[in-house]
């Protein structure tokens, strides 16, 4: 998108009067639209709408192994440096005493834009995109601040684990990405429900267990309301404005991503854009960050509690 | 440092040891970004030297290099005049560590190597970048606050530890120019932080200076 000076020098100037082009002042959010079990086939799914942005994100839960099975065989010749990463991890914590740090499950998050999303972005750009964007919502989940009770995706200790997918599609864009993406992913995961996993011991030896998945009975992901959601401060002029449009993304010269989850905690904070940014505003991105955050937080889980009482607008929807 | 390169810088922190080359501007290579835009670009390559670690790191490039390559790309970026710089011209900036204690710590003298190393190949820079990281320890008596600037591995992989962050400051400006943060902490103890890692980036920024205007003949400096 290309914007003339004089469209950057009104939306400046405007963002530091306190008025933005639609009428907002500079905190204020968009208002969203979500639905939540839309996908059949996936165990948790979201759909959210914030003007044209369009997100859609489905959680697969499939039973995985803890050490990913290849290493288990020692093929040297077909492991990626990611793989030994993984092995390196598991091994450094497994070295730390056994005690049970390995027996966690695992997040697996992919985002794809659609080439629809922006249109004027090359195929490399948009995979570039894409990469930040997985990586972002990667990082969080499986990171110490991502909220989720990992440890109980653990089926039996240092064998198999609940593996969670996390594939989220963004069909369109309108501003800022991260914050959308987060909010949906979130109520995707609050949403989720895996079904249950009864374990039998079936010999003596301490590893001699079975698994056995119920049909039926379902559990909800331990720890999902505690995941984080993303208020992304944009340094505007000499201002910060949140949830900008993408007329107002591209006159930001720096921006900060906060991490909130529900007690108020931070849980991330990352520096993005190309230009520098006073201290002052690192700060104030921060507390007022946390303060909408907290905002959203108790907005979406209102909307998701209210959510199976109303009438459901399904996929189609406008 | 490097002889061939334009501009090298090497640091010692503690343990750590980083050196860093700089070369360019120089012609952009076809696989650096767009080829439809003509403006300069700035390429960081982060890597941990495989003997760094106690364990030992491969060859290419772990997600957690690649990270810390794009954190070094963010936090130097604002420091380059980028219009002092030749059209379709590029920048290449090259970290290894070669002993590292804790990730975020050696991203941190990562950062501040680097921007020694752009200075010395003669790149515009509006400020030097000096780098600086914290973790969050829960405090004891004799500790009065939660956050431990520059913790070794031992501190920043400790079990209690809560959180750790980078930050990438422009003293002579005021400026902060790469911040991340990672882990849960409350919001009192982010501003702290924010604050107790900003004087340290300041009071390293003379000592850096002072490196540069004796041109690196291999000044300890405190």
């Amino acid at each position: 998108m290309l914007l003339s000076p004089a469209e950057i020098d009104y939306i400046t100037k405007s963002c530091d009067r306190n008025i933005r082009t639609d009428g907002r002042s500079r905190l204020d959010l968009r208002p969203f639209l979500i639905e939540t079990g839309l996908l059949a086939q996936a165990n948790g799914s979201c759909r959210l709408r914030v003007d044209a942005t369009d997100v859609v994100v489905g959680v697969k839960a499939e039973i995985g192994s803890i050490v990913p099975e290849r290493f288990e065989e020692g093929a040297e010749g077909d492991r990626d440096e990611d793989d030994a990463e993984v092995v390196r991890d598991v091994q450094a914590q497994t070295e730390d005493g056994g005690d049970g740090a390995t027996d966690r499950g695992r997040v697996v998050c992919s985002v794809d834009c659609a080439p629809s999303a922006a249109p004027y972005l090359s195929p490399l750009a948009l995979q570039s995109l894409s990469a930040e964007l997985s990586q972002s919502v990667s990082r969080l989940l499986n990171g110490p601040g991502g909220g989720l009770d990992l440890k109980s995706l653990c089926i039996i200790p240092r064998r198999t684990c609940w593996v969670l997918y996390v594939d989220a599609m963004i069909l369109d864009s309108s501003g800022h990405l991260l914050d959308p993406l987060h909010l949906a992913v979130r109520a995707a995961l609050l949403t989720t429900q895996i079904p249950l996993v009864t374990v039998q011991r079936v010999g003596t030896g301490a590893l001699d267990l079975d698994y056995d998945v119920s049909a039926d009975r379902t559990v909800p992901v331990n720890g999902a309301i505690g995941v984080p959601v993303t208020v992304t401060l944009h340094r505007v002029g000499t201002r910060l404005i949140a949830d900008p449009t993408a007329q107002e993304e591209r006159c930001a010269t720096a921006r900060v991503t906060v991490h909130v989850d529900g007690k108020g905690r931070v849980c991330g904070v990352k520096k993005g854009g190309k230009g520098g940014l006073e201290a002052g505003l690192v700060k104030e991105a921060v507390r007022e960050g946390r303060r909408v955050g907290l905002d959203v937080v108790k907005g979406l889980d209102k909307v998701l509690e209210e959510e199976g009482k109303g009438q459901r607008v399904g996929f189609f929807a406008a | 440092m490097v002889p061939a390169a334009n501009g090298s810088a090497f640091m010692e922190a503690g343990k750590i040891k980083v050196m860093a080359a700089v070369y360019g501007p120089r012609q952009r290579p076809a696989s650096a970004g767009s080829t439809s835009s003509s403006s300069p670009v700035l390429l960081c390559d982060f890597k941990f030297a495989p003997f760094a670690s106690p364990s030992r790191r491969g060859y290419l490039k772990d997600s957690s290099e690649r990270a810390a390559s794009l954190s070094l790309l963010r936090a130097l970026e604002p420091a380059v005049r980028y219009e002092a710089l030749p059209e379709r011209s590029a920048v290449d900036v090259f970290v290894t560590v070669l002993e590292e204690d804790g990730v975020q710590a050696s991203v941190a003298s990562a950062i501040t190597c680097a921007s020694v190393a752009l200075a010395d190949a003669g790149i515009e820079l509006y400020d030097l970048v000096i780098g600086c990281s914290a973790a969050f320890l829960p405090s004891s008596p004799d500790t009065p606050t939660n956050v431990l600037l520059d913790p070794t591995v031992v501190e920043s992989t400790h079990p209690s530890c809560t959180g750790s962050l980078i930050m990438a400051a422009m003293p002579s400006l005021a400026e902060v120019a790469h911040f991340e943060l990672d882990g849960s902490v409350s919001g009192e103890e982010v501003g702290e932080s924010i604050d107790l890692a900003l004087d340290a980036c300041a009071s390293l920024h003379g000592a850096v200076k002072a490196v540069i205007a004796g041109s690196g003949s291999g000044d300890t400096v405190s």
